[in-house]
């Protein structure tokens, strides 16, 4: 009471320091001390009530924050930059940079960013953050693979997946493999985990990614799919901090397909066995009206599934010496049953000022994570086989035993919760990565850093197959697999750093070389007929059936200088050259140069622009570069042999055919932007423009079989430099700060990504490649990447609805020819009422390849991140949306949904829409095709029934595309700061709670689980084929950060 | 000091050159895990080892592990099987796309790339290392034979087809196909540069012998001579008599006494073996997949046979005293001691129901499943049988029986029948093998020849090669032989109380609704063939006279 009788009112006007003469816009006016405030206008004024000698703090971003006493009505104070916050520093190859300094396209997201959606790997962090960085998650199995595309894709055969530099030690970012499960029979399944899986995200303070050329060139040979720079958390002067970091998660299966229920699908037989398709009726499905609804066996294989995270820290240091350590768990159970994923991980970083000419520090991490892989991705995956298990099996019968069919003949069908929990991989990943510096400050402008750094990576996969008995199928071989793999690399740099500012030149140098070596070894081994299920070790039990085993290694060598020069912070310029040499070219062809150049221009310093005082940045780049890409098997400069076993012992034959003149594959990038800030920085917009085309691609040429071929069996077609791909496109990033008030400010981030991808060459003759799911499917050329479509357009023959009646037959172009040049009717053998008509594109009056074209395409038009944080008082809720418009997905899962040609497959819901022939006559008996017609449902895609389609309604065409387009709300959280006073007196310095619900929603038309696909194993050419991939769970999540 | 000056430039020069030569040797790496091709050919041995992978499942998978049988047997016939793209061959409505129609289409390619890879690389490669020219030579010798073999089932298949001998230098050059006549040619090059230069008898069982090369010499004489209208028709069986007739009287070889063990592993390379694809158990791709693919599922493990079985028409060729019977396929009541030999042996029964009414095991439509080439599970034959489609049983390519065969069909010539003393007495060799008289009238004639041939080799993939020749003798008989056979025609429950006696299904005839027309003896270049190299379907060239 007394303090407010005794307020009074203070007008006051905030000047801007940086701009003299100019107001300051939105300056925050706090009464020291409490949560009392406002902030400044227009002009710079502002008017607060106060109590009588109150402390005023008034701050901005970008501006040293002042205190000033309250004595007075009228206050008049001006703000002062604060050149350190200004000078943001962003890390760039072989160093950092003022952000402010930029020549280049350089995205970053650090601090609290990173913390605003809770993610299991690093990768995910990037999601909808960056501007022309795609993130899309190749399945939602704990530990997967990821996609991450900066600036579309370019490498034809080799993946596009960009480099990652962590803590100055690069690693590549395509995945690790495991061994599959086709060594027990079946489908593969994905075989690519997260290489990034073995980083704690915790430990992350920022994530930079280097987008165009000139940015990356740095890199050379090993950026051309952008470079993602990682930084760990590393200590700081002052009080020694203890923090906490924990949360737990559960995670739940967010959609399900529409499968038939026991009665429908014993309506379903019975409908084909009294048609006379089907010639075998299961007895229970005689009367479907006494059944229920029978297992549903998605229900089975999914489940709720918890994953938990804690992180203890430690930072800390004096003015010499600062440290940081830390040690971390997660623990992540799958949804599908069986799968799981576990990691440990430590990491310690030491910086030490030796003395004032010599400074020396490292960071060490080890890092063992767990995975249980389930088959997935694959006819034989777990999903794609409970989809189309019969509901008439039990999971486990009465003695709770697994239940199996009970039919020998049933070509289906294992039990796919049995075997998700019996037979799974296990992949054991440890890895020591080191990074170690010293550096020699000559003067203070020139010093000589000599950083080594190794990557050491063991990983153990085991996979068992037991003996089972699922109702009559039984399994009476157990397998057992074993996989090792070694790896060993390390990287030596040395580089001169010069910067000098005099008057208003400044001036930076840098002159480096590194060399570096990789290597790796590994073996397989199975074995069968193990005594037991119980010892699950490769020991001396069982027989030996096969291994494999190999040994190889790589190097480079390089050169390097940078040059950077800014006038009056103005007019900047950067180059770049560096010069490549790797050991997969042959002698002749090993160096590639790779030069760069980049200018900018900050226009808002210019004097004419002072005066323009809504316009706190303007800032014009331009940027031109070429980088190289070496991603290739070692070797293909010269043949060697391939050994296998034969009768006669040993066979060798040759394994490639060599191709002497191989060199480095270039990509020649352009990039024009412009960084525009106004109303001190509450806006703030970046738009670049970008053109990146690569050439001389290192691709094996698409031939055809006559002349050879690439898989292993093959002795495979030398590779060679033909090709060309351009990317085009626009990334534009929206910063705003909406409202800013003293107790609510509301940040938001609006990320729009807009790629082109066009491939422009191929080889002499322009020869496609296509690409197939599976060798014994019919889809062998379902994706091609060809002369003007972009990469991975969906190939296949059009659809033009269903034959209606005879006459409709007759009409048609030919689809089975009877000998005479006409269709051929026959139920079996050749073409029926309700059979698919496709379209007769070269109008020879036959349905032939030539009838095939390009149908769709997977990539999207945009994607979209925005990412808002509602922030009041201590409360923060953030929201973030993604969205992918345009791009389509083949839903090659539908072709065994609906595909129809199998009686011991379940079916979708939909296949009860399938067509329903009428007859002329009344009579259902008299089947001859000139009594047929379409009954009612005309309207329906869906063909008739067939085991032998021999008009083939399920071959590769527009039936199997849907739209890929959604709308993700991918994480909401509310979080909660603690008061500092109350902190303080329980000697904590934060805490903070928060829950966080990730994949929130999808707002999508496509039918499948998740139209968030990627690419199957990585690759290029397969995007967003959905063959029964692992969702990505729906995730609650509370949790804690503590810091003492 | 002025001295160090004044010779700088040859520090710079002497050092930068000891610098390039570190970074040189640095950046060079050598496989450490295969052999570099430049370092392998160092001793006849080597040779050996390369010319190996020619006869090995790993090379042949593609086109041995389905399409050899589905377009073999399916197309001739002789299997039922009706499933999605693999019935198509059944059913003679194969498309371009299909699947296996493209794998064995790849598979023989690939076989031929392997051996012209030694056929062009090894020679000089050898003779740099001192290899001698006699193992060169018979290193050449096996490549070509196994070429003209795979080219031989491809101009069957498909008639004009590209001929490929330098896969490297042929890379980039626009390809078509070329005339059946001008492949055929090639194939007796290759044939007979092998005949001459192979041994009669190799150390190594199972390697090309100068009777494998002979012997399949003969048969390409066979086939090119029955192409009637060719000018030099009679010249060609003429050739085929004399070679098959050196093969029989100067080989030394014989017939492998008992058929029921002749598709066993304890048959592998036997005498009556002239060429086989060398199977072992050693995972995927490396053994014979038949056993897997055709087994009923209570006969093996991993198998897929159930709605596999030998047609109604096939079944009807056999006489009842004919002993191979049982060994080309199971029916009601047979016994196989040899399969699930832990519980006694095996007898086969077309359907199984277990006492509480559960259909354990269901019959197909043919009532019947496939027999040849299924020795069981691993228990029974000793590890014989891996898990991974991988028997250790061969797959003949050429049996002693073919070649007594063609002898009997080139001297029946463009005739209708012969009384040859030769062709009588090795029909009645083979014959008798199967427990049946010699043939009554001391003539054979052609239908007779057929028939017997189609007895003898059902389920080897070979058959359709006979009909193959009936075409290019007489289009009209070819497709009413193959019209006749009504080979839809299958077994029907018609009883459910009687599901697991013969009595309980009737045959339907009314089913038999495959009618093949002379345009599906060719089969169609695989469409992703033509999508990679439009010009295959430019009309064929010439080989030799373009």
């Amino acid at each position: 009471m007394l303090a407010m009788s005794q307020a009074r009112e203070v007008h006051g006007r905030v000047m801007d320091g940086a701009q003299s003469g100019e107001p300051m816009i939105g300056a925050t006016v706090m009464v020291k001390g409490t949560n009392q405030g406002t902030v400044t206008d227009f002009d710079g004024n502002f008017v607060l009530s106060v109590p009588k000698e109150a402390v005023l703090v008034i701050s901005s971003v970008g501006y040293k924050t002042q205190e000033v006493r309250a004595n007075k009505t009228e206050l008049s104070l001006t703000l002062e930059e604060d050149t350190q916050v200004l000078d943001e520093f962003v890390v760039v190859g072989y160093g950092s940079m003022r952000k402010v300094d930029l020549t280049g396209s350089v995205g970053s997201i650090a601090g609290e960013k990173l913390k605003e959606s809770i993610v299991t790997n690093a990768d995910q962090m990037l999601q909808g953050r960056v501007a022309g960085v795609q993130v899309t998650q190749n399945t939602g199995a704990p530990g997967g693979a990821t996609s991450i595309r900066v600036r579309g894709a370019s490498s034809i055969t080799g993946d596009n997946e960009p480099l990652y530099i962590i803590d100055g030690v690069p690693m590549s970012g395509s995945g690790a493999d495991i061994g599959g499960f086709d060594w027990a029979g079946g489908s593969n399944g994905q075989t690519k985990v997260n290489p990034l899986a073995t980083i704690s995200p915790q430990d992350i303070v920022s994530m930079d990614v280097l987008k165009d050329a000139s940015a990356c060139a740095i890199y050379g040979s090993a950026g051309a799919n952008g470079v993602v720079i990682i930084t760990t958390r590393r200590g700081e002067a002052g009080k020694i901090h203890v923090a906490y970091d924990g949360y737990v998660g559960l995670q739940t299966f967010v959609r399900k397909l529409p499968m038939m229920d026991l009665h429908d699908y014993a309506v379903y037989q019975k409908d084909l066995y009294s048609q006379g398709v089907s010639t075998y009726l299961n007895n229970i499905y005689q009367d479907p009206d006494l059944l229920g609804r029978g297992t549903d066996w998605q229900d089975a294989v999914v489940r709720n599934a918890l994953m938990h995270s804690h992180q203890i820290s430690l930072t800390g240091g004096t003015q010499k010496t600062q440290f940081a350590i830390s040690g971390g768990y997660m623990n992540q159970d799958g949804t599908v049953v069986g799968s799981n994923f576990e990691r440990f991980s430590a990491r310690a970083n030491v910086d030490h000022e030796f003395a004032k000419w010599f400074k020396l520090g490292g960071s060490l991490s080890y890092a063992r994570t767990h995975e249980k892989i389930i088959n997935n991705d694959g006819e034989s995956g777990i999903l794609m086989s409970a989809i189309t298990m019969q509901p008439d099996i039990q999971v486990k019968d009465k003695d709770g035993n697994w239940s199996g069919p009970s039919n020998l003949s049933a070509s289906a069908n294992y039990n796919p919760v049995a075997m998700a929990q019996l037979f799974n991989n296990r992949l054991q990943r440890d890895r020591i990565m080191g990074n170690f510096y010293g550096q020699f400050n000559f003067t203070k402008w020139l010093n000589l850093r000599s950083e080594y750094s190794f990557d050491s990576n063991t990983s153990l996969n085991k996979g068992f197959m037991p003996t089972y008995q699922f109702g009559v199928r039984i399994n009476n071989i157990n397998k057992i697999y074993q996989r090792e793999e070694h790896s060993f690399y390390w990287i030596w740099k040395n580089y001169l750093n010069y910067n000098q500012t005099i008057g208003k030149h400044t001036i930076g140098a840098m002159l480096g070389m590194e060399m570096s070596r990789s290597a790796w070894e590994g073996t397989t081994l199975q074995k069968n007929n193990l005594t037991g299920n119980e010892i699950q070790v490769m020991g001396e039990d069982g027989t030996f059936v096969t291994n494999s085993g190999w040994k190889d290694a790589s190097t480079t060598v390089s050169v390097f200088a940078r040059a950077n020069y800014n006038y009056d912070n103005r007019y900047l310029i950067t180059a770049t050259i560096r010069g490549d040499a790797s050991s997969k070219f042959g002698p002749s062809h090993r160096w590639g140069a790779f030069p760069s150049v980049a200018l900018a221009w900050r226009m808002s310093n210019e004097a004419w622009m002072k005066d323009v005082k809504e316009i706190s940045n303007l800032k014009l780049r331009l940027g031109y570069g070429q980088v190289g890409n070496s991603n290739i098997d070692t070797y293909l400069y010269a043949a060697k042999m391939r050994a296998y076993a034969s009768t006669f012992g040993t066979s060798y034959r040759m394994a490639t055919n060599a191709n002497p003149d191989l060199k480095w594959e270039a990509s020649e990038q352009w990039n024009i932007g412009v960084d525009f800030g106004m109303f001190n920085s509450r806006i703030d917009l970046s738009v670049d423009l970008y053109q990146k085309q690569t050439k001389d691609l290192l691709l094996q040429p698409s031939v055809p079989a006559i002349i050879g071929g690439n898989g292993w069996d093959d002795i495979a077609t030398p590779m060679t430099n033909i090709g060309r791909v351009r990317n085009r496109g626009i990334d534009i990033s929206l910063n705003t700060a909406p409202v800013q008030t003293k107790d609510f400010q509301w940040n938001s981030n609006l990320v729009i990504s807009v790629n082109r991808n066009k491939v422009l060459a191929m080889d002499a003759n322009d020869t496609p490649i296509y690409g197939n799911i599976d060798w014994y499917s019919e889809f062998q050329t379902a994706t091609a990447i060809m002369v003007g479509q972009p990469m991975g357009v969906f190939y296949g023959f059009v659809t033009d609805g269903l034959f209606e009646n005879k006459e409709d037959i007759e009409n048609w172009a030919v689809q089975v020819d009877d000998g005479t040049g006409h269709n051929k009717i026959d139920k079996n053998t050749g073409v029926w009422v309700g059979d698919i008509r496709f379209k007769d594109l070269d109008g020879d009056g036959v349905i032939t390849d030539k009838d095939q074209t390009v149908i769709g395409d997977p990539n999207p038009d945009f994607t979209l991140g925005f990412t808002n944080n509602f922030t009041y008082k201590n409360w923060t809720l953030g929201i973030v949306l993604n969205a992918s418009v345009g791009g389509q997905i083949l839903n090659y899962t539908r072709v065994k949904t609906e595909g129809m040609t199998s009686i011991w497959d379940n079916q979708s819901t939909r296949v009860n829409d399938r067509v329903q022939f009428g007859y002329y006559d009344g009579d259902p008996e008299n089947t001859d095709v000139t009594n047929l017609y379409i009954l009612n449902n005309i309207s329906t895609t869906l063909p008739r029934w067939n085991t032998t389609d021999v008009n083939r309604n399920n071959r590769m065409s527009d039936r199997w595309l849907e739209d890929a387009s959604f709308l993700r709300i991918s994480n909401i959280s509310l979080s909660y700061n603690f008061p500092e006073r109350w902190m303080k007196k329980i000697h904590f310095s934060s805490l903070k709670l928060y829950a966080n619900i990730q994949n929130v929603w999808i707002f999508t038309a496509y039918s499948g689980y998740d139209p968030e696909i990627g690419a199957y194993n990585q690759q290029a050419g397969k995007l967003n084929i959905d063959a029964g991939r692992y969702p990505s769970p729906r995730v609650y999540t509370f949790g804690v950060n503590l810091t003492l | 000091m002025k001295v160090l000056m004044s010779n700088i430039k040859y520090y710079i020069v002497i050092g930068s050159a000891l610098l390039m030569t570190a970074c040189t040797k640095f950046l060079t790496v050598e496989p450490e895990d295969s052999i570099a091709m430049g370092e392998f050919y160092k001793t006849d041995a080597n040779i050996r080892q390369n010319t190996s992978s020619l006869y090995s499942m790993k090379s042949w998978s593609s086109f041995a592990h389905q399409f050899m049988w589905m377009a073999g047997d399916e197309l001739s016939g002789d299997l039922y099987y009706t499933y999605d793209q693999e019935g198509q061959f059944y059913y003679m409505s194969f498309g371009a796309n299909n699947a296996f129609l493209t794998q064995g289409w790849q598979g023989l390619y690939r076989i031929i790339s392997f051996a012209n890879n030694i056929i062009n690389t090894m020679p000089a490669l050898a003779r740099a290392n001192g290899v001698s020219e006699e193992a060169i030579t018979r290193g050449l010798a096996e490549a070509r034979c196994i070429r003209g073999i795979a080219y031989w089932f491809l101009t069957e298949y498909w008639d004009d087809v590209t001929i490929v001998e330098d896969n490297v230098a042929m890379q980039s050059e626009i390809l078509y196909r070329n005339t059946q006549a001008s492949v055929y040619r090639f194939i007796v090059e290759d044939l007979t540069f092998a005949m001459n230069n192979l041994p009669d008898e190799d150390t190594q069982a199972g390697r090309a012998s100068r009777w494998s090369a002979e012997g399949m010499l003969a048969k390409v004489y066979l086939t090119m001579a029955s192409h009637l209208d060719d000018p030099q028709s009679d010249t060609w069986f003429g050739k085929a008599k004399e070679l098959a007739a050196d093969v029989i009287n100067n080989s030394g070889l014989s017939l492998w006494a008992d058929y029921s063990t002749l598709f066993d592993i304890e048959a592998n390379n036997n005498p009556e073996s002239l060429l086989a694809i060398q199977c072992i158990v050693a995972g995927y791709g490396y053994g014979n997949a038949h056993n897997c693919n055709w087994s009923r599922t209570s006969c093996a493990d991993q198998a897929w046979g159930d709605g596999k079985g030998p047609t109604v028409n096939l079944q009807k060729q056999y006489d009842p005293a004919d002993k191979r019977r049982q060994w080309v396929y199971m029916s009601e009541g047979d016994y196989y001691p040899k399969i699930n030999k832990a519980d006694g042996g095996y007898t086969y029964h077309i359907a199984v129901i277990d006492e509480q009414g559960n259909e354990l095991e269901t019959a197909n439509e043919m009532l019947s499943h496939c027999k040849k080439y299924c020795i069981g599970r691993a228990a029974d034959c000793d590890g014989g049988v891996g898990d991974a489609q991988d028997a250790g049983n061969n797959i003949y390519l050429l049996r002693l029986a073919d070649v007594y065969m063609v002898y009997v069909e080139a001297c029946i010539g463009s005739g209708d029948a012969t009384s040859d003393a030769l062709a009588l007495d090795v029909y009645s060799r083979i014959r008798s093998r199967a427990g049946l008289p010699a043939d009554e009238d001391a003539s054979i004639t052609y239908d007779e020849l057929i028939h017997e041939r189609r007895c003898e080799f059902a389920f080897e993939g070979i058959n359709f090669f006979d009909i193959k020749r009936m075409f290019y003798r007489n289009q009209t008989k070819a497709l009413a032989y193959l019209n006749g056979m009504n080979r839809e025609q299958g077994y029907y429950n018609s009883d459910a109380t009687k599901k697991t006696v013969r009595e309980g299904y009737t045959l339907d005839l009314s089913r038999a609704l495959i009618i093949v027309n002379a345009s599906q003896m060719t089969l169609p270049v695989p469409g992703s063939e033509l999508t990679a190299m439009p010009s295959l379907a430019e009309p064929p060239v010439d080989y030799y006279n373009q």
